[in-house]
């Protein structure tokens, strides 16, 4: 019996692979191409049956709607500030809690990542009510800083933990070790050694946090009362009526077209250290 | 390194530039400008208000065009400004429980399940007793059914303003197709026109439901409470001490709905998928009749299939005999928050907001009904077929929310016991076993909410 690995090496291999592929590709591309048809159709064209796969005319007039029927610019600011910053946060308290957890030896090490690992398996439901309190008694409902702080704690967890088994695994011990008999202190090592080394880690780390509040819509929907403040996961809501419904489906899936690209445009420039920091550490050898 | 530089250096760019949007286009000053009013520039002598109310149009825009209006109407009528909020439905309950219970509130809300929050507000937080404003506007304007709905005992919590009740929509062109020239009244008829109006294919799959029920996202209960009321059943005891959903109207009304999908097969298999929305059934032509229709389905007809206009009717939901209650009615309402800072302030807007000028806008904008019967006299809604529909079925209705503070534990969806109850049915389980869960279940909230 004949075993390949890697690329497929046979014109029939090659067309199962193909064939597998674009099956995938089709199944995963479906909703986004749904989302942006839909968003180009004519009111006349959303409920037809058999549907149109493709609009009888473009509605292009649904971009330039979107910004007058709801503060969409408010809206995306936010979501991109917000998301910048706990993108930001984590990677700084990340980057040092991950960078000692992998290094140093201290006593409370093993109970450190148990904690964070504890952390991930605590439904964020539970926290709401306490979390609401304290943010609310402290001031911190409808502020830029609750709201970052919100996004966070969530997320350096972790973060933590994934830039941890990056660094443990990307960063040669005996490197540092080197610096160390060359002078260098701990910190020195880990400004201008660990750093610049691990930065497709943190990339994937920042590109990690960054995609995790720009979709995050639970703890902004409670949090937050005054619309001023909604991030775009949030405001997208204000298509919804009543009836948990809305006419308004063309203008929506524009919306969510505009929403889907910011993310898209982050995860493009940096995909791939994404896929070697989250794989950094996943085999040994 | 260099692409690894590269990689570092875009994604700087992006979080600066959002840091860029940020200090251009933003303070916290402009934050406030969009979540309030036109007046927010100055509170002006008379004091500030925060009013939450929810989104009751179903295009974004109506609605804050409309609260710009009213609240700019109210600032040079009083001097105050009310610096209005638009709460999101699917936060509501969250928003409202966390404002009863210390959380932050508003000085006005647009409250339901008024009985729970009284409970859970206790001394300090939740909705204001506020008989004094109610004795001001004078209630005997208010349908008699929708003032049950904004009182605890005999006192006034709540003012009524909007009226909600479901009716049923048809299609014109499908009834014509069949030969049948009026809608149905009974049950009977109902399902006599519903088999002649379903279409099959050769393997015998539904192609065009003869009848659907109002549903979304799986919901039954809300419409399981209008066919409860047309087999003549009712949910409470008179005392609201005991269940009697299981009561044999209880059983006949759930078996009816289950029937209509396993048993008649006049309604699709597809109602009890999570995405099916029967709205979206009726106006794509795919149904032909739908019960526990709101007003709503109008202003989604003109969005979203305007080549339906037209073609479709809206009527009184028929019932068992003919007779008596087909639906259920609820009211909007809004309160005074005890923690409100500027109570006299508050009870300002409250009577502004529910005087006969102020709702006829409010219904008018928002296609909605109104608890006010001055208003529902206007002919803007007795010369309308659509809207008078709705009236005739507004006289013939039973309460959707009952006026008990576990109200909000039986009725939540999906974890509540009704909300369950009426899925599993749907989804072709026993009537019998399920009706017994749930009423185990009610049995004890309402003693544990005793």
């Amino acid at each position: 019996m004949r075993v390949s690995h890697g690329f497929p090496s046979t014109k029939w291999q090659l067309v199962k692979h193909y064939a597998i592929l674009t099956a995938v590709s089709v199944i995963v591309l479906f909703p986004f191409y749904w989302m942006f048809v839909t968003s180009v159709k004519p009111p006349e064209d959303i409920l037809r049956t058999p549907p149109n796969w493709w609009p009888t005319a473009m509605e292009v007039v649904n971009y330039v709607k979107i910004w007058t029927t709801i503060p969409l610019f408010i809206y995306l600011k936010n979501s991109l500030l917000y998301a910048a910053l706990s993108t930001a946060l984590c990677v700084v308290l990340s980057g040092f809690a991950a960078y000692s957890l992998s290094r140093f030896r201290f006593k409370l090490r093993k109970l450190s990542i148990m904690a964070f690992l504890t952390s991930q398996l605590v439904p964020g439901t539970l926290t709401i009510i306490p979390f609401y309190f304290m943010m609310y008694n402290m001031g911190l409902n409808n502020t830029v800083i609750g709201i970052v702080l919100a996004y966070s704690i969530w997320a350096v967890p972790f973060c933590t933990l994934m830039l941890r088994g990056y660094l443990a695994s990307a960063i040669p011990v005996s490197l540092e070790e080197s610096a160390t008999i060359d002078g260098c202190n701990k910190l020195g090592i880990f400004f201008r050694i660990a750093l610049p080394i691990s930065l497709p880690g943190i990339v994937a780390t920042a590109i990690f946090s960054f995609i995790l509040a720009w979709n995050e819509f639970m703890w902004a929907s409670i949090i937050l009362t005054k619309s001023g403040y909604k991030p775009l996961s949030v405001g997208m809501y204000d298509y919804i009526g009543k009836t948990g419904v809305t006419p308004a489906i063309s203008l929506y899936m524009a919306t969510a077209v505009i929403a889907t690209i910011p993310s898209l445009i982050v995860f493009g420039i940096a995909q791939k250290h994404l896929v070697n920091g989250l794989t950094a550490g996943a085999v040994k050898g | 390194m260099r692409k690894n530089g590269k990689a570092a250096l875009c994604l700087a760019i992006v979080l600066i530039l959002s840091l860029v949007l940020f200090g251009c286009g933003s303070s916290s000053k402009e934050n406030a400008d969009i979540s309030g009013s036109p007046n927010s520039s100055g509170s002006g002598g008379g004091g500030e208000i925060t009013v939450w109310i929810q989104k009751y149009s179903e295009d974004p825009g109506i609605m804050t065009e409309l609260m710009d209006d009213l609240t700019k109407k109210f600032k040079a009528e009083t001097g105050i400004t009310a610096k209005y909020e638009l709460v999101d439905w699917g936060q509501a309950l969250t928003k409202y429980t966390l404002a009863s219970t210390g959380g932050d509130a508003p000085d006005v809300a647009d409250l339901f399940f008024l009985q729970s929050f009284v409970k859970i507000g206790g001394e300090k937080f939740g909705p204001l007793q506020i008989n004094d404003v109610a004795k001001d506007i004078g209630v005997d304007k208010f349908i008699p059914a929708s003032l049950s709905d904004v009182k605890v005992g005999d006192d006034f919590y709540a003012i009524p303003w909007g009226f909600d009740t479901r009716v049923m929509v048809y299609n014109t062109d499908h009834f014509a197709e069949a030969g049948i020239k009026e809608p149905p009244t009974t049950w009977d008829e109902l399902l006599a026109d519903a088999k002649r109006l379903t279409k099959t294919d050769a393997a015998g799959n539904i192609t065009r439901s003869g009848m659907i029920w109002g549903v979304d996202s799986g919901r039954f209960d809300q419409t399981w409470a209008t066919v409860l009321a047309q087999a003549g059943g009712k949910m409470f005891d008179d005392a609201y001490s005991k269940a009697t959903f299981d009561s044999p109207e209880g059983m006949e009304s759930l078996q009816f709905m289950q029937d209509s999908v396993y048993k008649y097969k006049v309604t699709t298999k597809n109602v009890i998928d999570p995405s099916y929305d029967s709205y979206n059934d009726f106006l794509s032509g795919k149904a032909s009749i739908m019960l526990g229709a709101t007003s709503v389905l109008k202003s989604m007809q003109k969005e979203l299939a305007p080549q339906m206009e037209g073609k479709y009717q809206a009527s009184v939901l028929p019932s068992k005999s003919g007779q008596g209650p087909s639906s259920i009615h609820s009211a909007q309402m809004v309160s005074v928050m005890k923690s409100s800072k500027n109570i006299e302030a508050a009870k300002k807007w409250i009577k502004f907001f529910t005087s006969k000028e102020a709702q006829l806008e409010v219904s008018k904008k928002l296609a909605m009904l109104n608890s006010n019967l001055e208003v529902m006299a206007d002919p803007y809604f007795t010369d309308d077929p659509w809207l008078s529909a709705f009236v005739e079925q507004s006289k013939r209705t039973t309460l959707l929310d009952q006026p008990i503070p576990s109200w909000s534990q039986i009725s939540a969806f999906p974890s509540g016991p009704i909300g369950r109850m009426t899925t599993n049915i749907m989804a072709g389980r026993s009537v019998k076993d399920e009706v017994q869960t749930a009423f185990k279940s009610v049995q004890t909230i309402l003693a544990s909410n005793k």
